[in-house]
């Protein structure tokens, strides 16, 4: 940590005009096309020149200045080229031997310019750029509690920043403490605001909070350092003490690659680098910002302070932290050899249970230390919530329990309006507003995409049975725009349908004893009685009601064959039967597809949804299967999902990648299945109608996908090696999933997936019509190939599958 | 000398018992609420084998034959292949010769013809009248693919579970010494044959 001694003490708050006048200032640092935006027009944005420079004294002063290039301009070309050439040094790393003095051009309010002293600054909110917003910003905030305007920087149009051999040279950092700016760091994450970060650190002490990563307090103070250090569940202690316990490190059969990843050598809560993470969404898993964390979060602090003492591997630790009352509702959810140690006596240690095990408890103690560590998160999160609902409502506290919550942070740039989330699932459809929607005679008043709509935004009551009255319209079982009588018609046309095609098979032994059929009758009926067997409709069994269907006629009724067939299978009962029957009439409507395993878990919620009506169920099933065959099978979702992936997280896509994992094996049963084994009974059907909707994609069930890997990103990228590990923890997510912010964090996506596609649309067509007209913007200091190409390389491009997900409607 | 992680591969009809028998053997319990495996998903155990302790790691797919395709991402170094009926289906016994050619052909390992098998014959604890294949049958198609060890097993009574999975581990732990020659000398043709198989994963 870089120490530069202040003695001086006279200046906090801007310098008086006049006394800036007087002096000499030397200019130290220099970075062009740094903008600022005082409106959110484009137009309106002013390019100029960030700067540090030394006030000449016995104390000297060093200021942070903005000066934009019209100011610089009115000064004349001598004062323009100091500030290029010393842009041109600092980028070559050169000693700046012979003093550059410079006029500070006066603070003119309308010009935006400014320049204040370090020691006023109290905070640096650094944001640096991302797929969709390509500029980095940094915001600073001064003592008095005023704030400066924001600093976009353009490094695209920025000389020091395009220039090719600025790599090359970059590694001689000795004219900085070595420890504030590791030339790896340097070399491959370097945009403008990190590097003037760099660059400040040797004149001030920059302390990156742990509560909110973008945030740097300057020169903080003691208070301020308790407040901000404190680490947020340090997963990396976890990991210490894996990789230090005797037994692994000694004879671990665990190949290298395999163990967790070794400590930084920088203690954690020092560490000031700035790691560049080009992922769209990585801000979202920053807590919330920090001016509510510091009043709501006094109970999840204290939590993961204890959790904070693991680090110094303090004998009780574990002990204490799981005796916490906020850690309650965890012990439940730990792997046993954690919870063994809640009534542990006091001399087992952490990595004792690590040394117990072989092989496979270390293997697996990963799986469970990422499942863990998200529960600990959770849970965290939640009683953060619950903290921020018992405090008085301001619009701050609103803000924050929103139920996005991580995923507030998304876009907050100036020129993004920030993705919301439009469900509100407290407030379903009822039985009284569905009635609203109708006229007399039963032709509907409401456009069918505004019901869509709103059953997207809100899901349907559970009470009563309006989803049997609902479903069917959503999935266009029955026309929309008609009257009852009409609907009543075409619906008998339906029914009768559906006994036509049932009788192909029931009561005609020569087909249904084929043995294709036979064959068929089978696997389904292996299936139907396994599926959802908790429901009452399908709990009990012929046995249980002593009805045990020995009847002459029964053989034409149900599906069974004979336990010769299907060998020894749990009893079935008249609804599983039916539901049996059901999906065989499917096989006969539509004879290329046949019976595929997840059939029956899609039918079962039909089943018990429509009040066991075969007909209704049938159709909707129907109507389902179509749905998922517009899809086009597994293969080109996984594949769009692998996609989407590699678009909006890199991180992620690059980490499967090495693991095996680009298959995504991991979600075949969420897709196949639509989450039906993901999520209990009950949210299974309210995310159903949600994805039948089919209101900002046909696809939503992508984003669904992406919503819960994104949700444990961190877990996977952190403790996941290999693909079995995923596997592993992706299926131990069932029933642990919350469903309304799962949806949430599913739409902010597509909302910000649209906002990247409209954005890479509009860049591709601006480089068509720029190219020649931006020769003449740049002022000379950047050529115009190298912001084609700096643009080339930071703009995915977009398959055919990936704009599909845009559409809507069939 | 070190340990071992031991892959083990279940297959067998839809309904048979593949998860039942697998969630017996780690977690000595049983369940008429397992559902239809989609997917696939895998459970491990530690075991002594011959004084050595070794995690077996036991993988539970799709019985449905139109999911095989999944099965080359599964199989691969898997050092055990354990082939499941039900002893009162006679359909699921006479479908284990095409898992066992579907398994050689999708994991393709270097010596088929003495790859390890075991196979269970499971859910003997039914009423004696319904059972469709004699153990006499089964142990004699055994005998042709090779001396395939075979068991009789209830994974509902626990019966004779983890003497199976015994010789399970046991006929793995070699496989896997015999497979490091190869790792250990590796023979050009067999590397190809790895590599052209890979197509089959990236979807």
């Amino acid at each position: 940590m870089v120490e530069i001694q202040r003695t001086q003490s006279e200046s906090s708050g801007s310098l008086s005009p006049s006394a800036v006048e007087e002096s000499k200032y030397r200019l130290l640092y220099s970075k062009s096309r740094v903008y600022v935006n005082p409106t959110a027009y484009a137009r309106d944005n002013i390019p100029g020149f960030v700067a540090l420079v030394k006030r000449e004294a016995v104390n000297p002063t060093y200021l942070l200045a903005w000066i934009p290039e019209t100011l610089l301009c009115e000064k004349g070309t001598d004062e323009w080229d100091k500030f290029v050439r010393i842009e041109e040094k600092a980028m070559l790393d050169e000693e700046d031997e012979d003093a550059v003095l410079i006029d500070l051009p006066t603070q003119r309010p309308e010009s935006y310019a400014f320049s204040v002293p370090l020691t006023s600054i109290y905070s640096l909110l650094v944001h640096p750029p991302t797929l969709s917003s390509w500029h980095g910003t940094i915001g600073i905030n001064l003592i008095n509690s005023s704030t400066l305007p924001t600093l976009h920087f353009h490094d695209d149009e920025s000389f020091s920043t395009t220039l090719p051999f600025r790599y090359s040279k970059s590694n001689s950092t000795g004219a900085y403490p070595p420890t504030s700016l590791p030339s790896s760091s340097r070399t491959s994450t370097s945009w403008g605001g990190e590097d003037l970060l760099s660059r400040l650190r040797p004149y001030a002490h920059l302390l990156r909070s742990t509560l909110q990563p973008s945030l740097f307090i300057v020169d903080p103070s003691k208070a301020d350092i308790d407040t901000h250090t404190t680490q947020i569940f340090d997963d990396d202690a976890v990991d210490d003490i894996l990789a230090q316990s005797s037994y692994a490190s000694s004879h671990s059969p665990v190949p290298a690659h395999r163990r967790p990843r070794p400590l930084h050598s920088v203690p954690a809560n020092t560490s000031n680098q700035h790691p560049t993470r080009p992922s769209v969404l990585h801000r979202s898993l920053y807590p919330p910002s920090i001016s509510t964390t510091q009043s709501s979060s006094h109970a999840r602090m204290a939590l993961l302070q204890s959790f904070s003492n693991i680090t110094r591997a303090t004998r009780h630790a574990a002990q204490n932290i799981l005796s916490h009352p906020l850690a309650k509702p965890i012990v439940p959810h730990l792997p046993d050899p954690v919870k063994s140690l809640v009534n542990a006596n006091g001399d087992l240690e952490w990595g004792s249970w690590v040394e117990k095990g072989g092989v496979g408890e270390f293997e697996s103690a990963r799986v469970y230390l990422a499942r863990w560590a998200r529960i600990v998160a959770e849970e965290g999160d939640r009683a953060r919530k619950r903290e921020a609902q018992a405090l008085p409502s301001s619009s701050d506290v609103v803000e924050e329990i929103s139920p996005l919550g991580v995923f507030e942070l998304l876009h907050s740039t100036i020129n993004l309006p920030s993705p919301k989330t439009s469900r509100d699932p407290a407030h379903p459809i009822d039985e009284a507003l569905w009635a609203k929607w109708f006229d007399k005679d039963g032709r509907p008043k409401v456009r069918l995409e505004e019901m869509k709509c709103q059953v997207f935004r809100r899901g349907i009551t559970p009470y009563g049975n309006l989803r049997k009255k609902m479903w069917p319209f959503i999935l266009g079982v029955h026309e929309w725009d008609i009257t009852d009588s009409e609907r009543e018609a075409k619906w008998e046309e339906k029914r009768k349908r559906y006994c036509e095609i049932k009788d192909e098979w029931c009561g005609v032994p020569e087909v249904f004893d084929r043995p294709d059929v036979l064959e068929e009758r089978h696997r389904i009926d292996v299936d139907c009685r396994r599926t959802d067997r908790t429901q009452p409709l399908f709990s009990t069994s012929y046995e249980d009601t002593a009805d045990n269907g020995s009847n002459g006629d029964r053989r034409y009724t149900t599906i069974s064959p004979q336990m010769s067939d299907i060998g020894a299978q749990s009893p079935s009962n008249e609804h599983i039967d039916r539901l049996a029957g059901i999906l065989l009439t499917y096989n006969f409507y539509n004879k290329e597809l046949g019976y595929v395993q997840g059939m029956s878990d899609l039918c079962a919620p039909l089943y018990v949804a429509m009040g066991s009506d075969e007909e209704l169920t049938f159709w909707c099933f129907v109507e389902i299967q179509n749905f998922l065959r517009d899809q086009s099978g597994m293969k080109k979702q996984l594949s769009t999902l692998q996609e989407l992936i590699s678009v909006m997280d890199p991180d992620l896509y690059r980490h499967l990648e090495k693991t095996d994992g680009l298959n995504l094996f991991f979600c075949f049963r969420w897709v196949l299945i639509a989450f039906k084994r993901e999520f209990p009974f009950d949210d299974v059907l309210r995310l159903w109608e949600v994805l039948w909707t089919d209101y900002y994609s046909n696809e939503f069930v992508i984003f669904v996908a992406l919503a819960i890997l994104e949700s444990h990103r961190d877990m996977i990228l952190r403790y996941l090696v290999e693909f079995d590990e995923i596997l592993k923890y992706c299926n131990e997510l069932s029933m642990t999933i919350e469903l309304d912010s799962t949806l949430a964090q599913a739409e902010v996506l597509f909302l910000s997936f649209a906002q990247l596609v409209a954005d890479i649309d509009r860049r591709r067509a601006e480089e068509a019509t720029d190219s020649t007209s931006s020769v003449l913007r740049q002022r000379g200091t950047s050529s115009s190939e190298g912001k084609a190409s700096l643009s080339k390389v930071a703009m995915p491009t977009l398959s055919d599958n990936l704009r599909d997900l845009l559409k809507t409607g069939r | 000398m070190g340990r071992v992680l031991l892959k083990v591969i279940i297959l067998g009809d839809s309904g048979v018992g593949k998860t039942s028998l697998m969630n017996q053997y780690v977690n000595k319990r049983f369940s008429n609420q397992y559902k239809a495996t989609i997917g696939a998903d895998f459970l491990t155990k530690e075991v002594m084998v011959d004084d050595r302790l070794v995690t077996m790691q036991l993988w539970d797919t799709a019985g449905q034959e139109r999911f095989q395709s999944l099965g080359v991402a599964y199989y691969r170094g898997a050092d055990c292949c354990v082939l499941v009926y039900d002893v009162n289906s006679a359909k699921s016994f006479e479908t284990l010769d095409s898992w066992r050619d579907e398994f050689l052909i999708q994991a393709s390992p270097h010596d088929p013809e003495n790859f390890p098998f075991v196979v269970l014959g499971n859910k003997i604890d039914v009423e004696e009248n319904k059972r469709q294949v004699t153990q006499k049958r089964a142990m004699t198609w055994c005998q042709s693919k090779g001396n395939i060890p075979y068991f009789e097993t209830s994974a509902k009574e626990a019966i004779n579970v983890e003497q199976a999975f015994q010789t399970v581990s046991k006929n793995a732990l070699q496989q896997e010494a015999e497979e490091q020659l190869y790792v250990d000398y590796p023979d050009p043709i067999q590397i190809d044959r790895e590599s052209t198989q890979n197509y089959g994963c990236n979807c």
